[in-house]
């Protein structure tokens, strides 16, 4: 699973998920996620769009970096995933937790919001 | 009878990346379709994930095998394992919680297997654990 990250604004993390959120790639991602969620306050927009098998250990993984950046003060909103991974995530209830929100706008718009 | 296919793993969190192939691999096969393909490879990963991690007590060697069967409108998934006698179906089924400091560590699978099979069958023989998932293909 690839991870990508960069400022996309002030306090505004974008971070881009490409392949698998199985076993793997939740370990894959987990030190470099937690290194964004836990360094400073910011709100964070997850692509989701390159992500096409997801397991409840990937949420697991995107719920702890959620709560490590409320913990700060920030946020975390998950940016359009594929009709099959959303039906996980809200299967899951994470949605009730971390917002999905597949306008970009309105989703930097939510993080903007939330930070001031 | 339909087209039987198995895969024997063993107790380690890297067999499931080789199971994740394997179900990959006989999606193709079969002719599942793209979403019937997930759902199996999700309710795999999070049962089989589940014997891995509190089916067995010793570290002696054990094995897990999964069938899958490809049966008209039906795709059966049997899952078999000689680790400790485990009911998912009897599990009490996951408090999501509704606020992030309330989100319960285990149990999310279990929700997910339930949430994304038509039918779901555990019975205890021969010391063994056999759970059967069963999906339905969708109408063409």
């Amino acid at each position: 699973m690839q991870f990508e990250s960069k400022e996309i604004g002030e306090d505004l993390i974008e971070v881009t998920l490409t392949g698998r959120l199985d076993i793997q790639g939740a370990a894959e991602i987990d030190m470099p996620f937690t290194s964004v969620a836990a360094t400073k306050r910011a709100g964070v927009l997850v692509d989701m769009s390159g992500v096409d098998f997801i397991a409840s250990i990937g949420i697991r993984t995107l719920l702890s970096s959620a709560k490590a950046l409320a913990g700060r003060g920030g946020k975390m909103v998950l940016h359009k995933p594929t009709d099959l991974v959303r039906s996980v995530l809200v299967t899951s209830g994470i949605d009730n937790m971390v917002p999905i929100i597949d306008d970009r706008d309105a989703a930097v718009a939510a993080l903007a919001d939330s930070m001031h | 009878m339909g087209v039987i296919r198995s895969i024997i793993l063993e107790k380690s969190h890297a067999e499931l990346i080789r199971l994740g192939q394997w179900v990959a691999a006989t999606a193709e096969r079969l002719d599942l379709d793209e979403t019937l393909a997930f759902k199996v490879d999700l309710c795999l990963a999070e049962a089989v994930t589940n014997v891995i991690d509190y089916g067995f007590k010793d570290d002696g060697e054990h094995e897990i095998v999964v069938f899958l069967e490809s049966d008209g409108p039906e795709v059966s998934v049997l899952i078999e394992d000689d680790g400790r006698a485990f009911n998912p179906l009897k599990a009490k089924d996951a408090d999501l919680g509704r606020s992030l400091d309330d989100v319960p560590i285990g149990g999310l699978g279990i929700h997910l297997f339930k949430s994304y099979t038509k039918d779901l069958r555990y019975e205890r023989k021969g010391g063994k654990n056999r759970l059967t998932m069963v999906f339905e293909r969708e109408a063409t």
